[in-house]
């Protein structure tokens, strides 16, 4: 085999082997009186572990529970497990906020923002990180600028922004938004990762027979895929629960996105909060399985990627 | 030779002189611009229109604004509930980013000796960071209730009732247990970091230096910490940086800068100021300074780290 | 291969594309008979349909289609409405919560006196109060109006042999029976939020003003009355007393809404203080035990001082100032046809209306204590202070009321330091109360509608 194809095959395998199974150390394990040791630290360990799945996995059914139980039962048995399994309100909370539209919508809008970010920042990464041209250290910190304003100050003017260009009330102009405020992290980001990989293996790719341009696909980018799937992760998230922006730049119904028609749940009043959470049960749902589907590759690439300074 | 290559070659090498420089400037620029169009007209436009808005009195829905000049900075200055705030935001990024990985420090080093379930803890610990605000301050804002919150009934059941607080009615205790459901959101992103490197690490290194007579803390300390560099820097930059942005939202949901602006950071203080004051320039105004002041810690941090990787290579 | 899927590629992102640039055409107004309403979306889909089905009958009578979009928190509409303004979009009637005041100030919405003349007896008065300002309606109430009362677990007080308490006096004797006897905190209060904390302020002071409290804050807004003086003092002095003689205790700045309900439904507490909207709240949790209400306790001896309270509607209808000019007299017309009888009891059924605005409009609530609410608790409901006073001055209130209660402040550095939020705002931003005195006649044009409006009275 060539030494384009072994170097990422090996990067790989040792990324599989550190998601899949556990690893053992390279050398011996010390013996004798150090046993007993490692098994108290192992105890200990395990059980450290445990409370923190808990303290993270609980919340999660918990808002879940809360979307089985009704009025009375809610107030009642606030931590408990519900009496019954109750789908009433997870059905009266998709008909009422409409929730199959707004699903729609905030896909359309969170796949449009990571489209357009995900190559803008990998572009941008990749060329402050490895192109040595003249003022790029001026143009990264200016990005890097951005990451200090958080959009709700500026909130009325990106509004009046749009306005111009004609952009209120569409998914576009809110995805435009979401993209500009996502890219300085992730412009951090990409840099970051394009930063550590050495230029040795660009280089070796192409003494191989790759194409430049190959070389950048197959060789440079796949080893940013940490990079590309911690912003999936991070930004899509955002995108997916924000509610300020979207209520200033959407003033349609049809247009709304999930966050937006959560709003029919709340009143001056007072909140419904079993349909509330059944609401948010089946919003958050596509978060976690998108999460579980990218964090093997945003594990194996960590494991290869940010590591190396 | 490749085209990147050739664009990354050093000056001294030029062969064909300011063609390969005008090469480079084309392909980096051109990689760039895009990020910088929409930083520009979405980030740093506005920011100026903003500075505009902060030089005139406004209520935000009147259609005429009052040119005031600086009056608004002078109300800042005057303002002690914002440099209040401002203190609280330092404090919230700083301890929570201190916090965070420290913690998670702790957590990695004892998982990498732990032989099963790791991968199952790695995707739990993480679940937080998925879940929305909303949620998040709900929950945590009921954990701490004093009346039916699991903090307090854990603590009466275990007999440590002597430790229970005003979680979030207290001034002097509030901000910190704001701070803590920050860190237990972020934990598990930093723990998957840094385990990360410290898997990188081969283990003959500690053996050999076992071998030689040295202790277990005095590994860590001389020999793993220092390798362990890098993806520290990285996973601190990470933190701070989110510390900055991730405080409205939860800040918000759980005590809404109370009691008393114990809990005000500057960016709920801001919002505040902008919607329920009508004062939407003095709000500008204070979000100019914030941004001065955050940019100039940032520029240093940047510069920082661009350096030490620069001479790195 | 790789040409048919790029293909693919660039025809999809084309259609993505015009997907989301779609947008229904602006509505541009010149026509007089499209209508725009806007609200908030925090309302359920019942009472929302029951907009869109008032306003189908108006177009079956008057040929005017009108446009409903429902977005955003009730405390949203200010922005939602200046997003209108700076986009062109047409409004011309919207929901007010609270804002009105503000909107009437900026010049956001119509004078609305002139047009609801010929049918103005159709409201209720008390709950005009709100939006009148400077002896002219800037909105109409179009809801059911609140009232605040203390809530209280009518089986524990028959249990502990306690009466509904009058006197403050009497409310102390009860709170001790019942923590002596149940180990609780009588009284419970949402203090986490600190929106829920003047009202109690209001209370206080409206008996310590010899009931002119509404007339006492005006005239401290615009600067001839000063907050640090006796009634007002009187008033916070009133409140410390309630976390001094054991009523409320420090758990209740860590409590929220829920909090509260919670700790009243598990009877961790016998008695709150709210809002009237949070007694339907807590029934529809379904309690194990019999609910009351009482007034607010008599703090002075004076029999001639009336327990007021603050109260008032939940939505007010107002008029858009900068809805197209040929638009106006529709809008004008379609209050007047929202409040007729059959209309405003399509409008306000959805939401069991406690005591509708609209008198014409039957008590139809289901809430077994709602006689009571009317007949008692109605006349002596005054109009929320926090709706008077700027927002700086509401926060620095709400700091003098817990500092009073928990933190140990003299009554009269609290008065003072509210004095000082006021003359602060004035130095730093000009503030007038009185802004209605600043007006010419073109800001009056704007807003008034045209003299020559017929509108038909059904």
């Amino acid at each position: 085999m060539t030494v384009s194809e072994t170097m990422p095959l090996a990067v790989d395998r040792e990324a599989r082997e550190l998601t899949s199974r556990p690893s053992r150390p390279r050398g011996k394990r010390p013996s004798g009186p150090v046993t007993s040791g490692l098994v108290v630290t192992r105890v200990v360990t395990y059980a450290i572990m445990a409370v923190m799945v808990v303290l993270t996995v609980y919340p999660l059914l918990w808002m879940a529970m809360g979307g089985f139980k009704n009025g009375a039962e809610f107030y009642q048995n606030i931590w408990g497990i519900p009496a019954t399994l109750d789908f009433s309100n997870f059905a009266y909370a998709w008909t009422e906020a409409d929730l199959g539209h707004k699903f729609l919508n905030s896909i359309l809008v969170t796949v449009g923002t990571m489209a357009l970010t995900l190559p803008i920042t990998s572009m941008a990464g990749y060329a402050l990180a490895k192109i040595r041209f003249r003022g790029r250290g001026v143009a990264y910190v200016v990005i890097l600028l951005g990451i200090m304003v958080p959009y709700g100050v500026i909130a009325i003017p990106v509004f009046t922004v749009i306005v111009d260009l004609h952009l209120l009330n569409t998914l576009l102009g809110l995805i435009l938004v979401y993209t500009a405020n996502a890219i300085p992290l992730g412009v951090f980001l990409m840099y970051s990762f394009f930063e550590s990989i050495p230029d040795e293996l660009e280089e070796a790719a192409q003494v191989d027979g790759c194409t430049p341009i190959g070389a950048f696909f197959r060789v440079v980018l796949p080893l940013a895929r940490p990079g590309l799937a911690t912003q999936l992760i991070l930004t899509g998230t955002t995108v997916w629960n924000e509610y300020f922006m979207a209520s200033l730049l959407i003033h349609q119904e049809s247009l709304q996105t999930l966050p937006l028609g959560l709003v029919v749940f709340t009143s001056r009043y007072g909140t419904d909060y079993p349909q509330l959470f059944a609401a948010l049960t089946i919003v958050t749902l596509p978060m976690v399985v998108l999460y579980l589907a990218a964090q093997k590759q945003f594990i194996s690439g960590l494991a290869a990627g940010a590591v190396k300074g | 030779m490749t085209i990147s290559s050739a664009l990354r070659a050093p000056a001294t090498r030029r062969r064909r002189g300011n063609t390969l420089t005008r090469q480079r400037a084309i392909a980096g620029w051109a990689m760039t611009i895009p990020a910088l169009v929409f930083v520009g007209l979405f980030i740093f436009y506005p920011l100026v229109r903003g500075f505009w808005v902060s030089l005139h009195q406004w209520d935000g829905l009147s259609v005429d604004m009052t040119w005031v000049g600086l009056r608004n900075y002078a109300n800042v200055f005057n303002d002690g509930v914002y440099w209040q705030a401002l203190g609280h935001t330092f404090q919230f990024a700083i301890g929570v980013t201190i916090a965070k990985n420290v913690l998670a420090l702790l957590l990695a080093v004892l998982l990498n000796r732990a032989l099963r379930g790791r991968g199952f803890f790695r995707v739990a610990t993480f679940l937080p960071v998925v879940m929305s605000f909303v949620v998040v301050g709900i929950l945590w804002s009921w954990i701490f209730n004093p009346t039916f919150g699991l903090l307090n009934e854990f603590l009466r059941a275990v007999g440590l009732e002597g430790l229970i607080q005003g979680w979030l009615s207290d001034p002097n205790v509030a901000l910190w247990s704001v701070m803590s459901v920050d860190v237990w959101k972020w934990t598990g992103f930093h723990v998957v970091i840094i385990l990360a490197g410290l898997q990188s690490i081969p283990a003959d290194i500690d053996e050999a230096a076992s071998i030689d007579g040295a202790g277990r803390f005095r590994i860590f300390w001389s020999m793993t910490l220092p390798l362990l560099r890098p993806v520290l820097t990285f996973s601190v930059l990470m933190s701070l940086v989110g510390a900055f942005v991730s405080n409205y939202d939860l800040v918000k949901v759980m005590t809404g800068g109370g009691p008393s602006h114990a809990t005000e950071v500057a960016l709920t203080w801001i919002v505040d100021t902008t919607f329920n004051d009508l004062n939407v320039g003095k709000a500008n105004a204070m979000s100019f300074i914030l941004f001065f002041i955050v940019a100039i810690i940032g520029a240093l941090q940047v510069r920082v780290m661009t350096r030490r990787n620069g001479t790195d290579r | 291969m790789h040409r048919i899927r790029r293909a693919t590629a660039a025809i999809g992102t084309v259609a993505v594309i015009a997907a989301l640039t779609a947008c229904t055409p602006s509505d541009s107004g010149g026509d007089g008979c499209t209508l725009a309403f806007l609200a908030s979306a925090d309302r359920p889909t019942a009472e929302q349909d029951a907009y869109k089905e008032v306003f189908a009958d108006f177009e079956k009578e008057y040929g005017c289609h009108v446009d409903t979009t429902f977005e955003g928190t009730w405390d949203q509409i200010t922005q939602q409405l200046t997003a209108a303004r700076l986009a062109g979009t047409q409004v011309n009637l919207f929901i007010t919560a609270t804002a009105t005041r503000d909107l009437a100030k900026a010049g956001l919405t119509m004078d609305l006196s002139q047009c609801i003349a010929p049918f103005k007896d159709r409201f209720l008065e008390s709950a005009m109060a709100p939006y009148t300002i400077a002896d002219r309606n800037w909105a109409v109430p179009m809801s059911s109006t609140d009232t605040s009362a203390i809530i209280y677990n009518a089986d524990m007080f028959a249990e502990l042999g306690i009466p509904a308490p009058t006197t403050f006096a009497e409310l102390v004797e009860a709170g001790n029976t019942i923590a002596k006897a149940k180990g609780i905190t009588p009284m419970i209060h949402q203090g986490k939020s600190p929106w829920y904390w003047p009202m109690w302020y209001m209370a206080t002071f409206a008996q310590t003003s010899g009931n002119k409290s509404v007339e006492y804050t005006e005239d401290f807004l615009t600067g001839d009355r000063s907050f640090a003086s006796p009634e007002e003092e009187q008033a916070l002095a009133a409140l410390a007393a309630f976390t001094d003689d054991g009523l409320l205790d420090r758990s209740t700045l860590d409590t929220d809404e829920q909090g509260m309900y919670a700790a009243f439904l598990q009877q961790k507490a016998a008695m709150f203080f709210a809002l009237t909207p949070s007694l339907q709240n807590i029934e529809a949790a379904e309690p194990d035990f019999e609910i009351g209400v009482f007034q607010f306790p008599k703090i002075v001896d004076d029999p001639a001082v009336l327990p007021q309270v603050g109260g008032g509607p939940e939505n007010g209808l107002a008029v858009a100032s900068f809805a197209p000019e040929a638009t106006k007299e529709a809008s004008c017309q379609l209050i007047e046809f929202m409040s007729r009888p059959e209309q405003a009891a399509k409008l306000m059924e959805p939401t069991d209306p406690l005591v509708p605005s609209i008198t014409s409009v039957p008590p139809t609530s289901t809430e077994p204590l709602a006689p009571q609410l009317t007949e008692e608790f109605i006349p002596n409901t005054i109009q929320f202070l926090d709706w008077i006073w700027p927002s700086s001055v509401n926060d620095a209130v709400t700091t003098a009321i817990t500092d009073v209660m928990y933190n140990g402040t003299s009554p009269e550095d609290a008065a003072q330091s509210v004095q000082d939020a006021l003359d602060k705002l004035k130095a730093e931003e000009d503030y007038t109360f009185d802004w209605w005195t600043t007006w010419d006649d073109a800001a009056w044009q704007k807003v008034s509608f045209p003299k020559d409006m017929k509108i038909d009275v059904g």
